[in-house]
Order: C-alpha cells, then structure tokens, then sequence
C-alpha cells in the first residue's frame, strides 16, 4: 500500500477529529454543549479502550484463551460501585474544583503540594509504558500495513534510525494534536468539551472498526462462532485454549489481580479521572453509564476470540504475532479496505488515550509539579506578573511534548521485550498505588498526608523494583543477573521472587507486594500521628461531602483578611480579566450584591476565589496565590474543631440560653418574692409603729384629758377627782411599762440584749415572784396555788428575764381571772430534757385561732375578756425570752370559756 | 328625740372619759367597749353621733363606718386616731365620717366637735323631713296638677300653659289654685322655694 495513502487517511482522520472538537468548542462557547448527554459521557468512557483492547486482547487471547477478559470483568464489576464511589468523588471534584487526579489526592490531605508532586511523578512515570504501548501499536499497524499485500513483522525489520522511525513521528504529531485539543485556551474548570466530542466520535469509530472485523472474521472467513469454536476443539494443539481459566499462566490468582487491577485502573487511571470525573456535565449521566458502559465493553470484546482463534487457525506455523491478527487478517485475504479502516481504528484507539492521558497528565505536571515550585521560587516574581495564563499553557504544551516523547522513549528502551497487553499491565499496577490514598481519602477520615506519602512512596518504590527494573532489564539496559539472581547476588531481593515468593506471574507478584506495602503504610502512618488542621478539615470536606451541601462548608474555615481588588488581580493573572470579572460578577449576583462596588473580600469571597483559582492551577498553588494576597491567620486544632462543631454549639448555646432565661425566671420569682417580703416586712414596721403610736397615745390621752378636767374645774367632787387621779396613775404606768416593754423588744430585736445566764431554780423563782405581786392576786380575790414537787433539776437561764416571764403570765392569769373567784394554779413537772412551768387560770380561756397570734407583737385575742389592759407585747417578749434559752412557750386550754393553761419550758441544767 | 353621743372604745379610762365629759354638759351619752357591742344596742334612726376609735378589736372603726354606710344608717361619725393612723383617717373622710379627732386630744377640743357633729345631724335630719314633706305633697298631686306645677315654676303664664296642655285658660286656673292649696304655699315664690331641688319627673308617674 502506498505510504501516502496511509498517511493522508491518518491525517484526514485526525482532522475530521480536530474539526469535531472545534465544532464543540463553538457549541460550548455559544452555550450550547453537544457533550452534555450521557450517552456521549458513556462513550468517552470509552477511551478506556485503547490500542491494547484493539490489538492487545487478541494477542492476549491467542495466548491464554478467555485469560483477557479480567481486564474487562473489573471495570463492569467497578461501575456497578460507582453509585457508592464514583459519585462521591464526582461531587467532591464539584465542590473544591478539583482538575486532576493529583490534585483530589493532595487537596483531601490538606492541599499538600508536596504530595501533589509525588502523585504527579508516579502518574507520569507509570503510565509511560502506556503511552509507548500506543505508540508501539500505532507504529506497528503503520509498518505492517505499509508492507501491504506481504505480511512482515516489525521486529523481523531492522529498527530504524532515529529520524526515519516512524514512532518517533507519530508521537510528535500526536504530540501537537493534543497541544491543539487540549492547550488551546485555559478553561477555569479544566473542561476540554471538545476533546470529550473527540473522544466520544473516536469510541464510535473503533467499535465499528472492530465490529466490522469481527463479523467479516466470524462470518467471512469462518461459519459463524460455532464453526470456530469448534475449529479450535478439534484442534489439540489449539483446544486447551477454551479451558475456564485460560490455558497458559492464566491460573486463580493472576485472575483476581487482573481483575482488582482493572477495578482500580478504570478509577485512577488519569484520562479516566480526566473523562469520568472533571469532563463530568452532570452527575445523573452516571445512571446511564454504569449500564452503557458495560454494553460498550462487551460489544468491542465480542469479537475478540472469533479473531484470535481465527487468527490462530490462519496464521499456524508463521511468526505472525498475535498482537497483528486484527490487522493482517484482512490483509491476507487482501482487504484493503477493511485492512485499512481497521487501522484507522487502531490509530483512533491509540490517539484517543495519548490525546487525554497527556492532557491529563500535562495538568497535573503544570498545577500539581510546576507551578507550585514555580510560585515557590520568590526570585521569579511569578505572583507579580500581570497574565500568567501564558505562562501556565506554555508548561502545559511543553508537558504534553515531554510525556509523549517518554513514551516514546520508553518505547525505544523497552517496547520490544513485551506484548502489548503486559506493557499496559505495568501502567495499570503503577495507577493502582493511588487506590489506597484515594479511597482512603473519601472513606476514612483518619488517614493522614504522611500516611498517604508513605503508602504511594512504598507502593511505587516496589513497582520500579518489581516491575519496572524488570522490564528494562529484559531489554537489556541492566545486567541480566539483575533477574536471575537479584541485585549484588542477593537470592531473597530477586525483583520478580521478592523474598524467595517464586512461581506467580510478574504482575500478581508486583501487586501483592506494592499493595501489601502500600496499605500498610498507610494505615500505620495515618494511625500513628493525628492529622493536622488542614488535613483534618479537608477530611471532613472529602468523607462528609454528602452531608455538608455548598461550597460554604469551605470558606467558614477560614479566616484572615484581604482586599476584593488584590483578589480579582490575582485571578485576572491566571484566567484572564474577562474570566476573573465573570466569576466576580457571578459571586456577586449570588450573594445580591454589586461588584465591584459593594463586595468585601469576607470568607467566603476568598474561598470562591481559590476554587476558581483551583480550576486553572490546582488546589494547593491555588491555596500558595491565595495566600499571599490573604493574611490567613492560622486556625489551631481546637479552633477547628470549634468551627466544625458550630451547629452543635449553637445547638447547646441556645439551650444554655434557655436554661439561663429558666434561671433568670427564677431569680426574677425569688426576687419578687423578696420583694413582697419586704413590702410585708415594710407593712409590719408601718403597723408597728402605727400600733406603738396609738398604745402611746391612748394612755397620753386619758392623762392629758383628765388633768385638763381638773385643773379647769377645781369643783369637781372629791369621789370624782379622787377617781380621775386614780386613772392618771394608772395610765402612766401604762404608758411607762409600754415605754420599757418597746425599748426591752428593741434592744433584743437588735440583739443587743443583756443577757446574764445564771443557774436558776424556777420553783422558788417562781415563789419570789409570787410573793412580789401578792397583793394584785389579794385584791382581786384570786386563789393561787403553787404545786409541791420533789426536788427539780435547775436550769440555766436569766434569772431576772425568767422573772419577767412568771410575772406576765402570772399578771395575765390575774387580769384574765373571773373576778372574786379567780384560781391561778402553778405547776412544774420535769420532761425529758426540758423543765416545764404551767400556769392554768380559770378565766375565759383563749380562742383556738388566736392561740398563735397572742404572741405576736400586739397580738391580742380578738374577744378578750378584759381587752386593752394589755400592751400587747408582754407575752411577744416572754416568747423571745424563753426561746432565747431553747425553750418553747404556748397557751392550751380545754375549752373556751374554761380557762387557759400557758405553759412554758426551759431545757434543764446540765 | 334627744341626741345621743355614742362612743365606741376598747380603753376604759377613755371611755370613763367621754362618760364623764358628755354627762358634765348635760349630754346623753352611751359607751361601748367594741363595735359588736354598739351594732348590738344602737336603734337605728336615732339621733346624735358616734364617737369612734379607729383601732378595735375584732371589728375595726373603719369597718363599723362600713357597716352602717351598707345598713343605710346615717349619723355623724367622729373618728378618734392616734398620729400613725392618717392614712386611714382619710379614707373614712373620703367616706363619709363628718370630722377626727387626734389622740391626745383636749376636752374642750372633744366636746366642740361633738356638739357640731350634733348640729349636723340636727341639719340632715331637718333636710330629710322636709324634704319628706314635699314629696309627699307632690305625690298627692294629680298628674294634671304636677305638669301645670313644672309650667308654673317655669315662669309661664296661664295662657300659654293653657296653649301648652291644650286646655282652656279657666281649667288651667282651677288646677293651679288647688295645687297652690295641696302644696300648702300661698305665693309662687314660696312654691319655688320649697320645690327647689326636686325633680318633678321623678314622682309623676310616666304619661302614656
């Protein structure tokens, strides 16, 4: 075939590609996206088949039967977790605007840069062999099919020099179609619209590229799937091939870390991270891919067996390799057509993944590698230069020119000792070092930067050691010792027999021991110190992401201060003015305010800042620019933690308040309470006072008015004057003795009372006191009779204020009499502790209801027989007295009208 | 009927007081120990006062002025209170009581207040017969008689009384001169006078 009709299909092909992203591009830019169906979402999912699916199952399968299928059994095994997985990290991804692999990574341990970088590094290392993989392919399909109608293996040519390989040619085209697709302007969120379209077109054609292979292979060249199968049965060299688990190596193991492999690949895999995650439209269109996809899978993997056996049975006893069946099957029946739409195929496959693995790649070089030590390097100014979008797409396209001549590199140092199928093995064992890290990181809150560090050091470091140092060894650039028997001779550090572990396949080998080292250190990392402030809001942000709805959840974490305009500088330097002026308008109609004449550069402001800043460098040199605009003040763990656990304080706050408010209730209640105290006490001093006035008065006035009477009229008759005197003496006794009983209640309510406790012997007191009264008994014919007791104990007492007791009961018993028949009878009786006095009368006796009341001050009982003789403070005083010297005094009586019994007690001597 | 001075007080030595001092100036007294005891005896309608102390057991001054106010018992109440008490003192003013004396008070002081208090009651009681009399003139008037009596006071002439009522100047005549009879007055003047104050409506039966 001629090399320029290969050529210009080539090109024509890429620029049908190129004009479909254009178109794209002019959609989305009008507003109009062409990619936001989850039909093409689901097909540039598809990217995941690559050359490898293309060429590489075939050859896989002609080798080992069904032993290709895990490879395609873990993807559909994953997407059917995506609900759990995948949307979780879709909706972290939305949220911090996450714009590649690395960054989720280092944004869910604290923005780390330096875990970033170390995320970047082993991306771009492992999936090196990837890319060579694609570019081995394509160079291959080009060298085969170029020898059209002869069918010539490529490893049978001689290499080529430098400048006539065609490999070296493919990538740098690929190389400038990806600069074309992917750096052609900066998008704030990392959105290649037009590379999905691409993409989504690419997988379209090469299922129909295969398919039609597929079906020319099975129903052209054979009778159908029965007819081959059956070739095959026959065949005794061939039939071990049907055997479940493949023929050749294809043992349980190796099938369950092919299949765990793939899971993880088709996850972190970095286009796949690219196409599923950051060129995500809409979370929804994950419902249609979780079952399309698996469609697309099984539909491309239909054919492959009819081709490998067919290919098998055709090409018997030649050195065609199998990874070529799919191409020079048509050739040797001499389609050219087909030979050359499958190659278009191949070559759509191939540049599919190199278009998006770089661009992938190429953002996590710029954001997660160069620009974080860029803005890092004070003496470069970077922070002052007023555009650096020029600077950010030229190390993009110079990243992209970079990784496609690795792989190209790779391919010429290690291509030929391997088949496709192992080449891309190596890449997907590399990606899946991410896995513990990355869902770690969304599922557990506990892991740590430093666990996570470790775990992707130790994962990759066995990798190299296991994978990697093997491949270059085979191909000759290490000593074949190297393999056989391990470095410096060592048996135990054999690269594919770590710890003398011998007999698996190199790839299970490598993932047992990569993810063996890699959890581990993981997890005792992450357990061995508490994670950091950063990290552990970060964590919260990743593992709640369900739970903390808004991108407010972020910027209540910070605090600090900065200018609106610094801000919108800042972000003009990285998007653009027309960019960094859209954003700020959209914050501010958000919040309903007017930029740029009333927005504060608040928390929130600076945080939307740094997402949008996030979406062209990355979170952590997002986190670097930010900061040097924003006098971030540093957050301590307990700080944190009191931000985080805001809700449930207000929750407390508001029922401190509440019990507060219940106690203030209460202090208000007591207060009135004591308020109402006071005012009766205040009404009891005004009754008080007013009673003390009218007992002063009411003696003063018969004083006052009698003497008047007889100074005026000196012929009052002498009965009368003699009467009237007589009422003058009285009264002024009164009002003496009520004088004393008012200062004696004063000076005790003060406590300012003489008290003089002496041994007192109550019965003969009482017989002194008797003795003194004597005649006010005599005069009113009163029988007192003091009952005879044995000896009684003493007490200790005031003898004169005892005194004052006896004598106003005893003086009382005498007023209350019934006059002329009067008794008065005084007994002791010890009781208990106490010594008890009664002194009974005969008179009216005291009212049940006033028997508490005639203690009171001014307490006289309402129907007194004799009211108004007394103060109304004798027995108030007696009370004081008694209960001064623990003792208690109270009236009983049997009945009104019968006489009352006052009775006091006193506690005895000791 | 002569006037009594009825003293309610629980001191005796004041009692013998005011027993003493109303005797002495040929005044009929009667004193009480508490107000129970003065509800007890005292006869509605009788003439003179009541001297009472403000502070009592049991039923208080101030409730016993009360009591009477809500008995319909009208007499002139003299309130003896010592100096704290001016608070309430003021409240039985509001209420009604004629005047108070302090606690100490002089004699002389005591029995001026007392005769005043009887010359009020003298007054109310004067008021009220009369006031009596003329109703129960009035009540013996026809309804005819009563409305040419309200013309009458009015100041109109015969004439246009006669307009008025739509009876003839003749009948007015009649009816004025039997009025002027019934009233016992000889002169409109004196028909005036003694009418004053009365509401003429109250006692005529409602027209029809």
């Amino acid at each position: 075939m001629e090399t320029w009709v290969i050529v210009v299909s080539s090109f024509a092909y890429l620029g049908l590609l190129f004009a479909i992203a254009y178109y794209a591009d002019a959609r989305a830019d009008a507003g109009r996206s062409i990619i936001a169906s989850p039909y093409v979402y689901s097909l540039s999912l598809a990217v995941y088949a690559t050359a490898w699916t293309f060429y590489g199952s075939v050859g896989r399968a002609a080798e080992n039967g069904v032993g290709f299928l895990p490879i395609y059994i873990g993807p559909t095994l994953m997407i059917a977790l995506w609900w759990i997985v995948m949307r979780k990290m879709l909706r972290i991804s939305k949220q911090n605007r996450i714009t590649s692999l690395a960054d989720f990574i280092a944004s869910r341990y604290g923005k780390s840069a330096l875990l970033g970088g170390v995320v970047t590094v082993i991306a771009v290392v492992g999936i090196l062999p990837y890319i060579s993989l694609q570019l081995k392919a394509i160079s291959t399909s080009f060298s085969v099919l170029l020898q059209y109608p002869d069918i010539v293996m490529p490893a049978g040519l001689e290499r080529p020099p430098l400048i006539k390989d065609t490999g070296l040619w493919v990538a740098l085209i690929l190389a400038a179609f990806t600069i074309l697709f992917g750096t052609r302007h900066l998008d704030a969120a990392e959105h290649h619209e037009g590379m999905v379209a691409a993409i989504a077109f690419e997988s379209l054609v090469k299922l129909v590229a295969f398919v039609a292979l597929g079906a020319w292979v099975t129903w052209g060249l054979y009778d159908g799937f029965g007819d081959i199968f059956a070739r095959i049965a026959a065949d005794p060299d061939l039939n071990p091939m049907l055997a479940p688990f493949g023929g050749v190596g294809g043992d349980y193991s190796s099938w369950f870390w092919l299949t765990v492999l793939s899971m993880l690949a088709i996850l972190f895999l970095p286009r796949q991270f690219q196409v599923t995650v950051i060129e995500n439209k809409n979370e929804d269109h994950l419902r249609k891919a979780i079952w399309l996809f698996p469609l697309y899978m099984l539909a491309i993997n239909i054919f492959v067996l009819p081709v490998a056996f067919g290919g098998l049975l055709h090409f018997r006893g030649t050195t065609v390799e199998a990874d070529t069946f799919v191409l020079t099957l048509p050739m040797a029946r001499e389609q050219e057509l087909l030979a050359l739409t499958v190659f278009l195929g191949g070559l759509s496959a191939a540049t599919g993944m190199v278009i998006v693995e770089t661009i992938a790649l190429s953002t996590m070089v710029c954001n997660d590698l160069v620009m974080p030590v860029l803005l890092r390097l004070h003496f470069l100014r970077l922070n002052e230069w007023r555009d650096l979008t020029r600077v950010v797409l030229a190390i993009r396209r110079g990243a992209i020119v970079l990784i496609v001549l690795l792989g190209y590199l790779y391919f010429r140092l290690a291509g030929e000792a391997y088949a496709l199928v192992s080449i891309g093995l190596i890449s997907f064992a590399a990606v899946a070092q991410f896995a513990p890290a990355a869902l770690g990181g969304i599922f557990w809150k506990r892991g740590t930067r430093r666990g996570a560090l470790c775990g992707l050091a130790a994962g990759f470091g066995l990798w190299v050691y296991t994978l990697l140092l093997p491949a270059f060894a085979r191909s000759g650039w290490l000593p074949s010792g190297f393999l056989e028997s391990g470095p410096l001779g060592l048996e135990w550090l054999k690269p594919l027999a770590l710890f003398g572990v011998a007999g698996l396949d190199p790839i299970t080998h490598a993932m047992m021991w990569s993810m063996l080292a890699n959890i581990g250190a993981y997890v005792a990392m992450s357990l061995a110190a508490s994670p950091g402030v950063d990290e552990h809001r970060q964590a919260t942000l990743f593992v709640d992401v369900f739970r903390a709805e808004g991108a407010a959840g972020g910027a209540r974490l910070w605090r600090g201060t900065a200018s609106a305009p610094e801000l919108y500088s800042l972000l003009a330097r990285f998007l653009g003015h027309g960019a960094a002026e859209e954003a700020f308008r959209d914050y501010a109609t958000r919040k309903g305010l007017e930029w740029p004449a009333s927005l504060s550069a608040d928390a929130e402001l600076v945080h939307h800042v740094e997402r949008q800043l996030a979406g062209a460098i990355g979170a952590s040199s997002a986190r670097v620019m930010v900061a040097s605009v924003a006098q971030e003040e540093a957050l301590t763990m307990s700080e944190l933690r009191g931000l985080l656990d805001e809700a449930s304080q207000i929750v407390a706050y508001s029922v401190r308040l509440e019990q507060k408010s219940r106690e203030l209730e209460a202090a208000t209640a007591e207060l009135r309470a004591v308020n109402e105290r006071l005012k009766e006490l205040d009404r009891l001093k005004d009754d008080f006072v007013a009673t003390v006035t009218h007992e002063l008065r009411t003696p003063l006035t018969s004083i006052r008015a009698f003497s008047q009477i007889l100074y005026d009229n000196p012929n009052v008759e002498p009965a009368q004057r003699a009467k009237f005197l007589a009422i003058i003496t009285k009264e002024t006794d009164r009002l003496t003795r009520l004088i004393n009983q008012v200062l004696d209640l004063a000076r005790i309510d003060a406590g300012k009372a003489d008290w003089r406790p002496s041994l007192v012997d109550v019965r003969s007191l009482v017989a002194d006191a008797l003795a003194g009264m004597g005649s006010v008994f005599e005069e009113r014919g009163i029988t007192v009779r003091l009952h005879p007791v044995e000896p009684l104990p003493s007490v200790r007492a005031d003898k004169d204020r005892i005194t004052q007791v006896v004598v106003n009961l005893l003086s009382n018993a005498a007023k209350f009499c019934r006059p002329q028949q009067g008794r008065v009878d005084v007994s002791f009786a010890a009781q208990g502790e106490f010594l008890r006095v009664d002194v009974r009368d005969n008179g009216p006796g005291v009212d049940l209801r006033d028997r508490e009341a005639i203690f009171d001050r001014f307490g006289q009982a309402s129907g007194g027989f004799a009211a108004g003789q007394s103060s109304g403070l004798g027995l108030h005083i007696s009370r004081r007295i008694v209960e001064h010297f623990g003792g208690r005094i109270w009236v009983s009586g049997p009945a009104p009208g019968e006489g009352s019994c006052f009775s006091f007690t006193l506690p005895q001597a000791t | 009927m002569e006037p009594v001075a009825y003293v309610v007080e629980d001191d005796e030595s004041i009692r013998t007081l005011w027993r003493w001092l109303m005797e002495s100036n040929g005044i009929a007294v009667r004193t009480f120990a508490s107000a129970a005891e003065f509800i007890a005896e005292y006869r509605a309608g009788a003439p003179g006062c009541l001297i009472l102390d403000l502070r009592l057991p049991g039923m208080s001054g101030r409730d016993l002025q009360d009591y009477l106010k809500a008995k319909g018992i009208a007499i002139p109440i003299v309130f003896v209170t010592a100096h704290g008490d001016v608070r309430t003192a003021v409240t039985a003013l509001k209420e009604g009581a004629f005047d108070f004396i302090e606690k100490p008070f002089s004699y002389r002081q005591a029995l001026a207040i007392v005769r005043k208090a009887f010359d009020r009651d003298a007054e109310d009681r004067a008021r009220d017969a009369r006031h009596a009399l003329v109703a129960r003139r009035i009540a013996a008037l026809t309804d005819r008689e009563r409305e040419v009596l309200r013309c009458v006071i009015a100041g109109k002439p015969n004439k246009l009384i006669a307009d008025e009522l739509a009876i003839s100047v003749k009948t007015v005549e009649v009816h004025r001169a039997k009025l002027m009879e019934k009233m016992e007055v000889d002169s409109v003047a004196e028909l005036v006078q003694l009418t004053f104050g009365f509401s003429l409506m109250e006692a005529a039966p409602p027209q029809d």
